[in-house]
């Protein structure tokens, strides 16, 4: 009886889990859709810290690169997210916009897809000194999941004029 | 003498048409050109007549080295030729005076004049005049596009505005009325050797005088104009960015990711 009431019990179990199985493995497929955040820093600088959202990297004369993706539950498109990055950084906060480009990436787990993005060259005195602030915005291509992707680099003077080719070079291989 | 009294008159009459300052105590019948001096009266008349055609035809500017050389006899007609570029199209015997005015925020106002004076100073340009936040600099016209478009990336351009004056007809004036002044004077050198009565040569002198001065004064007008060609002005008036009060100021974003970045937020966190 009792071996029955154990075979009957597997056999139950087995069952859900074939019926459940593809719906669970389809939320995992679904999850993973999101792919980790990835960018090669250039020579010079050292990775910090790195997460499936996060790259920190510093080079030896302190210029800091931060490389983050962030949900964007608003699902905004590139020129409202530079209109509001603009905004805050210009009207807010009193930074210097010293240059802006259009960016595009690819991106994706094929990379098949490309973002779109915008590059913002700004100054600004903060802490007793000046600092250039360069940031790269990426607005994932598809937007009802809404994912931005922003690549900052923070330095100043001459260090920082230095590195500015490297960085872009290495913006250019950000996937998210 | 009393030709060589005549010639003097007539030759005032000659420079003032040619557009040298007229002196009105000089007045002569014309009829006095049918004496025995009139080759060489002729000759001045032919002299600042042919300078005005050779000018009119095509001219660029002249060196200060040129223009000194117009003292020397024939010189000027050596540079004249030297101007005469027959084949040339009109546009580029242009001469023109570049000016522009840029209005730049920038983020440290101290930094952004020095690199600005830095550029100025690595381009052969100078400081011409400080007021306030705005500097006045000259730079070599060639390189005027060039120094413009580098200022603009010191910070956000606020305003902008840029000027090509062009002096082509007031540097031709210039010169025919050079060219004239001086084969002028060179006709009343030789006219004074030939003078022997007092009065004429009083009389020649104190025309060569006037004449001396009016080339100098040309040559002067001249060299200030090519000057205002050769270098080009530029003017920047630099802005600090709008202090943000405590008042006037968010303290936070609406959107979560925008109060997450810049240059405080990056240093905070490494």
């Amino acid at each position: 009886m009792c071996s029955i009431s154990s075979k009957s019990f597997s056999t139950q179990v087995v069952a859900i889990l074939a019926r459940v199985g593809p719906i669970l493995a389809l939320l995992a497929t679904l999850g993973g859709c999101s792919s980790p955040l990835r960018m090669t820093p250039p020579e010079g600088f050292l990775i910090l810290e790195e997460s499936r959202t996060e790259i920190k990297a510093a080079s030896s004369d302190s210029i800091l690169l931060w490389a983050r993706s962030f949900d964007d539950p608003y699902a905004g498109d590139l020129d409202f997210w530079s209109s509001a990055l603009y905004n805050e950084l210009v009207e807010q906060r009193g930074y210097t916009l010293i240059s802006e480009q259009p960016l595009h990436v690819e991106q994706g787990a094929d990379h098949g897809q490309v973002s779109a993005g915008r590059e913002m060259l700004f100054q600004v005195t903060t802490h007793g000194a000046v600092y250039s602030y360069l940031v790269s915005l990426f607005v994932a291509a598809e937007a009802d999941s809404g994912e931005i992707c922003v690549v900052e680099l923070v330095g100043q003077g001459e260090g920082f004029d230095r590195t500015l080719d490297d960085v872009r070079r290495a913006i250019m291989t950000v996937r998210f | 003498m009393k030709h060589i009294g005549f010639c003097v008159v007539l030759l005032l009459v000659t420079t003032s048409c040619a557009g040298l300052a007229p002196n009105a105590h000089h007045s002569l019948s014309m009829a006095a050109a049918r004496d025995s001096d009139s080759e060489a009266l002729a000759g001045i008349v032919s002299a600042g007549t042919d300078a005005g055609r050779a000018s009119s035809s095509g001219y660029t500017v002249l060196s200060p080295e040129a223009l000194d050389d117009l003292d020397q006899p024939d010189a000027g007609a050596a540079a004249r030729h030297d101007n005469t570029g027959t084949d040339e199209e009109p546009q580029s015997r242009r001469l023109l005076i570049y000016t522009a005015h840029l209005t730049i925020r920038v983020a440290n106002l101290d930094s952004a004049e020095d690199r600005f004076l830095d550029l100025i100073e690595a381009r052969g340009g100078y400081l011409e005049r400080r007021e306030n936040n705005t500097l006045t600099c000259r730079v070599p016209a060639i390189d005027f596009e060039e120094v413009l478009e580098e200022t603009k990336t010191f910070g956000t351009v606020i305003a902008q505005n840029r000027e090509a004056q062009d002096v082509s007809r007031q540097h031709l004036d210039l010169s025919i009325r050079l060219d004239n002044a001086v084969a002028a004077r060179d006709r009343l050198l030789e006219l004074l050797e030939k003078a022997t009565d007092v009065a004429d040569l009083l009389e020649v002198e104190r025309e060569l005088k006037r004449l001396t001065e009016e080339i100098e004064r040309l040559k002067g007008e001249l060299r200030f104009l090519e000057g205002r060609i050769a270098l080009s002005t530029i003017s920047v008036t630099f802005n600090a960015p709008a202090r943000i009060t405590q008042r006037s100021r968010r303290f936070f974003s609406r959107f979560e990711w925008i109060n997450r970045i810049g240059v405080e937020y990056v240093l905070d966190q490494f």
